[in-house]
């Protein structure tokens, strides 16, 4: 193989997007991803398979990451920060909720100026420079109900009725979610439009209706004919030339042993977690930032749960029972919140909260029917599966919230624990910032009025401060210069001439909604840059 | 730990499988049978798919475990390489079902009645019984995990035998959507 002008690590939300571009404006790229490919056909909806069996993330044995709530404490190996080792990244099985920043996102150092502790930092560049590529985003993902899209929203169910009026009596907004879902076929893509079997969450789509980056970004860039994808490999060092200058990526490949690539541009997107980790594994004096691994936030996380019984609701809601279609609503979108509630509560903003029904994996209910009030077994078992299954629909609330980053959440090198390779593991440390209660709080008590005022019963909360740690970022952030950031505006890293970060690492705010979609919209304005910059005439 | 959002949408099966992959833990009072009784293979299958039965047992509301082919999904298991990191729990809970029985004078779990074999699960999980070399509450919950696998699986994996347990509860995964009707 010659030389690829680029070398992209990571094949999800912030590699894809550069690669297809960079390959469409003419240059060779080699994506270097450390999982297989599955393609739609492999697809199917065996829970076991594909949620109970490590298919997505590797064992915590063969490469573990450590986690600690704070410095001090013995970090243990886990599989949290993980997002998915696949071609797609945690595109392939997220649930797509595709909601934009809100321009607050972009400017969180200037909002938290009187949050103590807070080590916020503010994008580099103006919120509006996003925008257009938020629009390319979604007419080329195909996100439905989108600002900028042509295709409609989903389909709702019946119930979404329910939390729209529950909504408006509290007070708060509630819309239907953008979701990275075709509503219209794309014969040309060879993507099909939605089936709504209502399993997008943990599962890779079957005919390619959700926007993941394999039939989306990976495809464009494979039509070029200038996509080399290596599965199975994993990018182990970053090669330091001079001058800041990274020569290239050492690679370690299944069944072939390590390779040194060498390149013109390398772009790391391999996660906050793994993209800090390659950072820091290749040694000191690669870039003049002093923020490698530090900033860590993870989406601040709630979840509160209610059932609409089926015997006060039979009339009301004739389908309340159909599995399908989608529940879909976001209510108090990008956690606007009255004056009132802003003055109680110290905060300019929340989180959003996307109502659903709950995750129809029928294994995983089973198993929260056997232990939500006390474990059973035996025939009380059997009594809770048929309420639970049969009396009625539980709705769930999952809050995304803003976390405040810190200087005590962070990651590092373990000096103990190591992968398969011999490689140190990450080391996760991270707690919660005392306004992240607040928000949790909010997120909280808004989602259970909600549920209420709906009619559900035996509300209550099973995640009151969370995190989801595969929405992850700001190890590699992106600012005004290397003391408080690692990449520039151009997504550059301080200090290198040819090595960008573009994945959720990169971004500097945990924002109010789930980030893949900025994570995309950043990547493609990064590639932009790139493309422009290395296609420009040489100075005389 | 803290909650990870993850582990329900992915990793479902940390509510109750978790366990499972932790290091155990030394209990502090130990009134296991002796191992020198160990069961062997066969006393463990058959004390596994015995409890599989209790845990979801035929009562006249909805198929059990026996109806669904749990027992064999759960033995099955054992020699999964995609579910390895079940083999040791299982296994040794398994032995001590087997050891448990015989030490109340039956010959195998399987012939301890109903109500001595739920006794056993119940005091494994409330801790009065406390085996030296696995958790109690920890093996209970494990193969209450695995019973729910075998019992709402897809069928093409051994389990939920003819879907019967799809049926029951009104769940199909294919069509437009599941219809619990």
């Amino acid at each position: 193989m010659n030389d690829p002008d680029v070398i992209v690590i990571g094949s999800g939300a912030g590699g894809a997007p550069v690669a297809a571009r960079l390959c469409e404006a003419g240059a060779t790229v080699l994506v270097v991803e450390k999982g297989p490919f599955y393609k739609k056909a492999d697809f199917d909806r065996d829970e076991v398979e594909w949620v109970r069996r490590d298919k997505f993330i590797p064992h915590v044995r063969k490469d573990p990451h450590t986690r600690r709530n704070d410095e001090g404490l013995r970090a243990v190996p886990t599989a949290d920060g993980w997002i998915s080792c696949v071609v797609g990244g945690g595109t392939v099985h997220m649930g797509g909720y595709f909601l934009r920043a809100a321009p607050e996102d972009a400017v969180q150092a200037t909002r938290f100026q009187t949050v103590q502790a807070a080590t916020a930092e503010d994008w580099p560049f103006a919120y509006d420079a996003l925008t257009r590529f938020y629009d390319q985003a979604e007419q080329e993902l195909g996100v439905s109900g989108a600002p900028s899209g042509k295709d409609p929203a989903i389909v709702s169910h019946e119930v979404a009725g329910l939390v729209d009026a529950a909504a408006k009596t509290v007070g708060v907004s509630s819309a239907p979610t953008p979701r990275a879902i075709l509503t219209v076929p794309r014969p040309d893509e060879d993507r099909a439009a939605c089936a709504y079997h209502a399993l997008c969450g943990s599962y890779g789509c079957p005919n390619d209706a959700k926007g993941a980056m394999g039939p989306t970004y990976i495809r464009r860039a494979e039509r070029t004919g200038k996509l080399i994808l290596w599965t199975e490999a994993m990018a182990t060092r970053l090669v330091k030339g001079d001058k800041g200058r990274i020569e290239g990526v050492v690679v370690k490949r299944k069944g072939q042993g390590e390779t040194t690539v060498k390149a013109k541009v390398v772009v790391l997107a391999a996660g906050a977690i793994e993209s800090a980790r390659l950072l820091l594994l290749s040694g000191p004096g690669l870039t003049t930032s002093t923020q490698v691994g530090k900033n860590l936030w993870f989406s601040l996380f709630t979840e509160v749960v209610g059932r609409l019984p089926r015997a006060a609701f039979a009339e009301k809601v004739p389908a309340l029972m159909a599995g399908s279609p989608f529940l879909n609503r976001t209510v108090m979108a990008h956690g606007a919140m009255s004056d009132k509630d802003q003055a109680a509560h110290r905060l300019d903003r929340a989180g959003s909260l996307h109502f659903g029904f709950v995750h129809d994996n029928p294994i995983h209910r089973a198993e929260r029917a056997a232990v939500d009030g006390g474990f059973v077994f035996g025939s009380k078992l059997k009594e809770r599966l048929h309420t639970h299954f049969r009396e009625g629909r539980h709705i769930v609330v999952e809050g995304f919230g803003e976390a405040v980053p810190h200087k005590g959440s962070y990651i590092d090198l373990d000096p103990r624990v190591k992968d398969r390779h011999g490689l140190k593991a990450a080391r996760i440390t991270h707690f919660h910032h005392p306004r992240d209660q607040r928000v949790a709080q909010v997120m909280r008590e808004t989602s259970q009025k909600v549920l209420t005022e709906m009619g559900c019963t035996e509300v209550k909360t099973t995640v009151g401060l969370g995190e989801t740690t595969s929405l992850q970022g700001g190890t590699c952030r992106m600012g005004k210069g290397p003391e408080t950031a690692v990449v520039d505006e151009t997504g550059q890293v301080f200090g290198t001439t040819n090595l960008y970060v573009t994945c959720g690492g990169a971004l500097p705010s945990s924002l109010n909604v789930p980030p893949t979609l900025t994570i995309i919209a950043n990547a493609l304005r990064v590639a932009e840059g790139i493309a422009k910059a290395r296609t420009r005439p040489a100075k005389p | 730990m803290p909650f990870d959002r993850r582990r329900v949408l992915l990793s479902g099966a940390a509510t109750l499988l978790a366990p499972a992959c932790k290091k155990e833990e030394k209990p502090a009072v130990d009134d296991a049978p002796p191992p020198d009784q160990a069961s062997g293979r066969k006393g463990v299958e058959v004390a596994l798919v015995s409890a599989a039965r209790r845990i979801l047992p035929s009562d006249g509301n909805g198929p059990g475990a026996q109806e669904a082919g749990v027992g064999a999904y759960v033995v099955g298991l054992l020699d999964d390489p995609a579910a390895a990191q079940l083999k040791s729990i299982l296994m040794k809970g398994g032995d001590f079902l087997h050891r448990a029985a015989k030490n109340r004078g039956a010959k195998t779990f399987a012939d301890l009645d109903a109500a001595a074999q739920d006794q056993v699960l119940q005091d494994l999980l409330d801790g009065k019984m406390r085996p030296n070399r696995f958790s109690g509450p920890r093996f209970v919950q494990v193969l209450t995990a695995v019973c729910l696998e075998g019992y709402l699986c897809d069928p093409r994996r051994g389990g939920n035998k003819d879907k019967v347990a799809w049926t029951w509860l009104g769940y199909d995964p294919k069509g437009r959507g599941a219809v619990y009707e």
